[in-house]
């Protein structure tokens, strides 16, 4: 199971009657706002008492005047519209899926999950299916990128995707099917529209090139598959990029950087410099293109593909201009001039510069004490399949063969016990990192007592 | 003597109260026993850091070193040995300085009664 990326999350403009706030204007008619009373206890202080206000919407996150904790992102005098909030039944999914004995009963059990929604992945011994399972609203395309308006009944949603008619495929002419959390659908073959921000298409395009090339694969093919370091992020844009740059203006340390960059193969690996001289340039590249039209503390700018879409295509578009410079900057301009600050600013010392250090990935303990974390030095970025790209990576690895007898293989970045003083605190974390997996243990009955096992418990009724 | 009365006390009370039990315990014994003011601090200051030296000793060698080495690391030390060092004479300063404290103190209280008394 992985997360889908549909936006079941709308914010509605709430036009209240008055300042009592006891009705609400929809369409074109006073609607009365229930008034619930939460009662949120503190620990040795005082019971704190909040109204949350609800309209047929949702619940007001925060009243007009209020301020919100974060206040770049979440809008006052708006009612959230999730569907969270709605009652459905996953337990019973989970309880009917593990008791599923055939596909047919295995798409029946899914039609009680709500929420989140999750890329569900099925295999038996005859076949292989994926299914993006949740309850989706009914949206017109687009619908919820902007706030909604909470008087108008033609922003309601107006009802669910059947849940017959979710994205899926049943053994796809392909041979395999993948998840990297990317859009389950074109927009052009799937009739209705999931949402717009669903993560980069550059992992799984990597999963899928890899699956594709592969004949006779082992379970050791998939341990491997998953600490692959290949982007296609730098395959799409640094060729283009490279070209805006005019060789003979360059200094020594740029040539430097400038063959670098050009003779990269697009791996994240711990060991090179290509990945951080790249990134770097990459996100200095997009502050300049988006910071001058949307300030990053009351804006949200244009995502990732955007940006690709203007380099590649559109390289006359007017975002490339610097709107406080009185001058009239080009693509060019922004590109020469990002790289040349980026290497400027480069650390002096090459270890520095190396991906594994220089990414600053680490794992640290929930209260961010130093000494019960621990620092990493390995390779992966955000749109590799070794998605490890600061605190966030794939944490639990997993590879399991079916067939007569399950077998199976897993990993994650720390240990059994919670105890900093015990060597099973975080004994897992160089094998994870190593890209290393350990068989799990599937017993089959009572009596199969594998190796590993230490302690054998025995459950007497009276 | 002195020494050895708060060794046993100080030992059992930290296994029950908390840590600044020892100052209190430190502070009675010294207040009942104490000769001189230096023989106070150094006992306080030795008993304690005999202690806090063991309970220190014993969960670093539990966890193979470990646990000390995180704790160093927490503290910006990067010894384990630093850290066994800075704790024995935290914990002896605290004893130390509680034990001189209740000898001065029942000092003052002799010569307050003493002036009370007529002597």
């Amino acid at each position: 199971m992985t997360n889908v990326g549909a936006d079941v999350l709308d914010w509605y403009e709430v036009k209240f009657q008055d300042a009592r706030r006891q009705g609400y204007w929809h369409n074109g008619r006073l609607k009365p706002v229930r008034h619930l009373i939460e009662r949120i206890k503190v620990k040795g202080g005082q019971t704190v008492v909040d109204t949350v206000l609800y309209t047929h919407h949702g619940p007001v996150a925060y009243l007009p005047h209020e301020k919100p904790f974060r206040s770049s992102s979440t809008p006052t005098g708006h009612a959230i519209r999730w569907t969270g909030h709605d009652t459905q039944n996953e337990l019973k999914t989970l309880y009917a899926v593990n008791r599923a004995q055939t596909y047919p009963q295995f798409r029946e059990a899914l039609k009680t999950w709500a929420a989140p929604a999750f890329n569900f992945v099925y295999a038996d011994s005859q076949n292989i299916a994926i299914i993006s399972n949740g309850l989706f609203p009914l949206k017109w395309p687009g619908q919820g990128q902007f706030l909604l308006d909470g008087t108008n009944p033609a922003h309601d949603w107006q009802g669910w995707v059947p849940m017959e008619q979710v994205p899926q495929v049943l053994n796809p002419a392909r041979g395999f099917v993948s998840s990297a959390n990317q859009t389950p659908v074109h927009p052009k073959d799937y009739p209705y529209y999931l949402g717009s921000s669903f993560a980069g298409y550059e992992r799984s395009a990597r999963i899928n090139q890899r699956l594709s090339a592969m004949t006779q694969a082992t379970p050791d093919s998939f341990r491997r598959l998953q600490t692959d370091t290949y982007s296609f992020v730098p395959q799409n844009v640094l060729p283009t990029l490279l070209q805006l740059i005019q060789q003979e203006s360059l200094n020594a340390k740029e040539k430097t950087a400038y063959q670098t960059l050009s003779r990269w193969n697009y791996f994240y690996d711990a060991d090179q410099t290509a990945p951080y001289l790249f990134e770097q340039w990459w996100q200095a590249f997009a502050t300049a293109v988006w910071a001058d039209e949307f300030p990053a503390d009351t804006f949200k700018a244009p995502g990732p593909d955007r940006l690709v879409q203007l380099l590649l295509h559109e390289p006359n578009a007017r975002w490339f201009d610097d709107v406080t410079t009185p001058q009239k900057e080009t693509v060019t301009d922004v590109a020469a001039t990002t790289f040349k600050k980026v290497v400027e600013n480069l650390p002096a010392a090459a270890a520095q510069l190396r991906w594994g250090k220089a990414k600053k990935s680490a794992i640290r303990h929930l209260a961010q004490l130093p000494g019960f974390g621990q620092e990493l030095n390995t390779g992966g970025s955000a749109n590799s399949i070794n998605a490890l790209n600061g605190s966030h990576g794939p944490s639990w690895r997993m590879v399991v063969q079916l067939g007569p007898q399950v077998q199976a293989w897993g990993v994650f970045p720390g240990g059994q016990s919670g105890n900093p003083g015990s060597r099973f605190y975080d004994n897992l974390l160089d094998d994870w990192q190593a890209g290393k997996l350990h068989r799990l243990l599937f017993l089959q009955g009572i009596d199969d007592r594998k190796e590993q096992t230490g302690v054998v418990w025995v459950m007497k009724g009276k | 003597m002195l020494f050895l009365f708060i060794l046993l006390f100080s030992l059992l009370a930290q296994f029950f109260l908390p840590w600044w039990s020892i100052a209190v315990i430190c502070f009675a014994m010294a207040f009942w026993k104490a000769h001189r003011g230096g023989q106070a601090f150094f006992s306080g200051f030795t008993a304690i850091a005999v202690t806090w030296l063991g309970a220190a000793l014993f969960w670093h060698m539990v966890t193979d070193g470990i646990l000390s080495t995180r704790v160093a690391a927490m503290f910006s030390l990067n010894s384990p040995w630093l850290l066994l060092a800075v704790t024995v004479l935290l914990g002896g300063i605290v004893g130390g300085l509680s034990a001189l404290s209740g000898f001065l103190v029942r000092r003052a209280w002799r010569s307050v009664f003493g002036l009370f008394s007529g002597k």
